[in-house]
């Protein structure tokens, strides 16, 4: 205690020196505490970023492992595409198996189905082929491309059915596509969830009337703008589809809502309609009732797995093909995405790392230096204790309590200067990420069509109520926008951190010191 | 003391400072270790007083090897040390230097403040004294606060380097008269490093110490 005692007399009775040292600290603590803060927001954004974009892995054809095989058989171009459609698609079992992985926090599939629709004009500009006479033919496939066999539907687009305008002016190319219209005009695509309709979440469909339904258990869908227009169907209206393989077999979906696809998004400047056109937007459990009564359709399942780690994407493919995936089969991931759009704000975060470790650098640096010269000056005050028998360990004890003491005090000060200034400089950083959540936020429910919705008096819980419900994965806003929790309990603590580390370090100097001073030596010079 | 010598470490391997030194320190006595400067006084006094440790022969108090005991123990238990130049803390005044001499030997003592007193009066020093920083005492007042401050924890020797060096010839004989009434009625043992002629008078016993040829 006595040396607790002591220490205080020392600093209230040496305010010069002491203040300088305060200062010095005052103004390490403040850059430390506008470098904390900076990194603390730089980390918010980037962990809102990737809570709206988590690292995801997914399925898809490894059409060069595909093609190196072709080659090698010498197929032609028919026996080609036979042994491509013998490919056998993934099957949801075959998810499920995958999903049970340690590396998997979350995954999500859709089911996509091509189907025909009854007294239903599909949104097509084939009219181009009945007028032009020349041998360029645009038709409709199931799955936009030849060359997937209706077995995968392409990543990243629309999840079905697409017009393709590819003209071709080889017969056998026209061949092939008439043989994959056959499977269907429409195109069935199922989802679980909101959070798994990703095209509504990234913006790229966005519901202009009616709403997606909550309910993905009804016999419900959301079609396209184009196909209500070209067959003036309505929200409520019903649409039957039909079984490609038996035209009996029929089934009827209301229509909840009508969606467009995003201009900017669907930029395919040469086809009247857009990718999606044909897309009958519906849930999974319609689809496997279907799939349930016949047996000879065909779905496609596009599965989306969410990874705990992105250092665990290699071990989960390896996981995934000792699982059996076929070697026509790839896992493909989305980090090259997230690192290219988080790369700027990673910047900044090495940035104030940086300046936090210059300044740590220097601060300890001067306050070594500022300690040496008071050690010195108070040689004689050492020389004395020790001389009436206090201990070097205690000796040392109290110097380290009077610098921690100042540390304190100039860190707390540091700290209130800091946070003032550090909200500033936050604020400009997380503007722009809170303009452009927020925005998103708005937007991603207008997608839904929900927000259009006028409360509802009468109902216990009003629908806008209900969508905020789901977070569409978007990070919450207020943990973003949180001004308050820039120099929040953590960033004193490691403030706190700082200045015993500081401190730690400074006082080696005056330990040091002590440890070698001979008591005798400094009264003698004193004398 | 059995054979003590001592050489500085930087010194050639037959140049002692003290070569041999045979003395024997009692309880109720006042003693005075003369000699010219460059004699090794002050040096005999820091080996007593364990300031000084690389010496060769024993030193013994109690019958305990010097060498062996702890040494700052030993310093703010049984030995109270007076330098002719004070060495008080600045930064702190005549109560406080005396009570942190309490604090740091662990001494029992019910109230600090009030023991720390009654030792200023008994050394001649007025209680309004008690809380002047002790820049602002004179050499006389600051010497009594070092010889309050040595007897704070109570201890059996009080060793005293050149303590009237800095001080006119009438408070030296008040010093004095303190430390012979430590020796004589106090029961202590009083070492007095000294070339004062005054000094030497008032002892019990002078060893003195010559420079070899």
């Amino acid at each position: 205690m006595y040396i607790f005692k002591n220490a205080w007399k020392s600093i209230i009775r040496n305010k010069g020196r002491n203040i300088l040292i305060a200062i010095i600290i005052i103004v390490v603590s403040t850059s430390c505490a506008v470098s904390l803060a900076i990194l603390k927001s730089a980390n918010n954004i980037v962990d809102a970023y990737n809570s709206k974009n988590p690292i995801e892995a997914s399925i898809s054809m490894n059409r060069e492992v595909l093609i190196t095989k072709l080659r090698e058989d010498n197929k032609t171009q028919e026996e080609m595409i036979n042994s491509f459609n013998d490919i056998k698609g993934i099957t949801e079992e075959e998810i499920i198996n995958y999903a049970t992985s340690d590396y998997i926090k979350d995954y999500y599939y859709t089911y996509t189905l091509g189907v025909d629709a009854k007294d239903l004009t599909e949104a097509t500009d084939s009219l181009v082929k009945e007028t032009t006479e020349v041998k360029t033919e645009t038709s409709t496939s199931s799955w936009g491309s030849p060359f997937n066999g209706g077995k995968m539907p392409p990543r990243g687009g629309n999840m079905g059915g697409r017009t393709t305008s590819k003209k071709t002016t080889t017969t056998t190319t026209e061949k092939i596509f008439n043989e994959k219209a056959q499977n269907g005009a429409f195109t069935l695509v199922g989802y679980n969830s909101y959070e798994d309709m990703k095209e509504f979440v990234n913006g790229e469909y966005i519901i202009t009337e009616g709403n997606v339904s909550e309910d993905f258990n009804s016999s419900s869908c959301v079609i396209s703008e184009e196909l209500s227009t070209l067959n003036k169907l309505e929200v409520g209206d019903k649409i039957t589809v039909i079984d490609t393989n038996n035209t009996k077999k029929t089934y009827e979906l209301t229509i909840t809502g009508i969606y467009k696809e995003n201009t900017e998004s669907s930029n395919d400047m040469t086809t009247m309609f857009s990718n999606s056109a044909n897309n009958i937007i519906t849930n999974v459990n319609f689809i496997k009732k279907m799939l349930d009564k016949n047996t000879n359709l065909t779905e496609n399942i596009t599965p989306t797995f969410i990874l705990k780690d992105k250092d665990d994407i290699e071990e989960f493919s390896k996981e995934v093909e000792s699982k059996g995936l076929s070697e026509y089969y790839m896992v493909t991931n989305n980090i090259e995405e997230i690192e290219a759009a988080t790369k700027s704000i990673n910047n900044v975060k090495t940035f104030a790392t940086t300046f936090l470790i210059i300044t740590l650098l220097i601060g300890g640096i001067v306050l070594m230096v500022i300690n040496m010269i008071n050690i010195r000056e108070r040689k004689y005050e050492i020389g004395v204790l020790r001389t009436i028998g206090m201990k070097k360990s205690k000796l040392s004890l109290q110097f380290v309590f009077e610098l921690l003491i100042v540390c304190i005090v100039g860190l707390s000060l540091g700290a209130v200067i800091g946070s003032l200034t550090s909200v500033k400089v936050a604020n400009k950083l997380l503007e722009s990420e809170i303009k452009n959540t927020s925005e998103e936020y708005n937007n991603i429910s207008k997608n839904f069509g929900i927000e259009n919705k006028e409360p509802d008096e009468n109902k216990e819980e009003p629908e806008v109520e209900k969508v905020n419900r789901y977070n569409f994965g978007v990070a919450n806003i207020n943990e973003v926008n949180s001004i308050e929790a820039v120099v929040d309990i953590k960033v004193l603590l490691e403030l706190l951190g700082i200045g015993v580390f500081l401190t730690l370090i400074s006082s080696l100097v005056s330990m040091i010191s002590i440890s070698r001073f001979s008591p005798l030596t400094i009264l003698k010079e004193r004398s | 003391m059995k054979d003590v010598s001592y050489r500085y470490s930087d010194a050639k391997k037959d140049e002692y400072v003290l070569k041999n030194i045979n003395y024997g320190f009692n309880l109720g006595k006042l003693y005075a270790i003369k000699g010219k400067s460059g004699s090794g006084k002050t040096t005999l006094l820091s080996l007593i007083s364990g300031l000084e440790k690389k010496y060769e022969g024993t030193i013994l108090y109690n019958s305990k090897n010097l060498k062996k005991m702890n040494l700052d123990t030993y310093r703010n238990t049984d030995i109270g040390i007076v330098f002719q130049s004070y060495n008080l803390l600045p930064h702190l005044n005549a109560l406080e230097n005396i009570v942190l001499s309490m604090d740091i030997s662990k001494v029992k003592v019910k109230n600090k403040k009030e023991k720390a007193i009654e030792l200023m009066k008994s050394v001649g020093l007025s209680e309004n004294l008690a809380k002047r920083r002790v820049l602002k005492l004179s050499g006389g007042e600051q010497q009594r606060v070092a010889i309050a401050r040595s007897l704070s924890y109570n201890p059996k020797i009080i060793l005293a380097d050149e303590p009237t060096g800095n001080l006119d010839k009438e408070t030296e004989d008040e010093i004095l008269d303190i430390f012979a009434r430590l020796a004589h009625e106090e029961n202590k043992c009083v070492i007095i490093v000294t070339h004062s002629a005054n000094v030497c008078n008032r002892v019990d016993e002078i060893y003195e110490l010559k420079k070899e040829k």
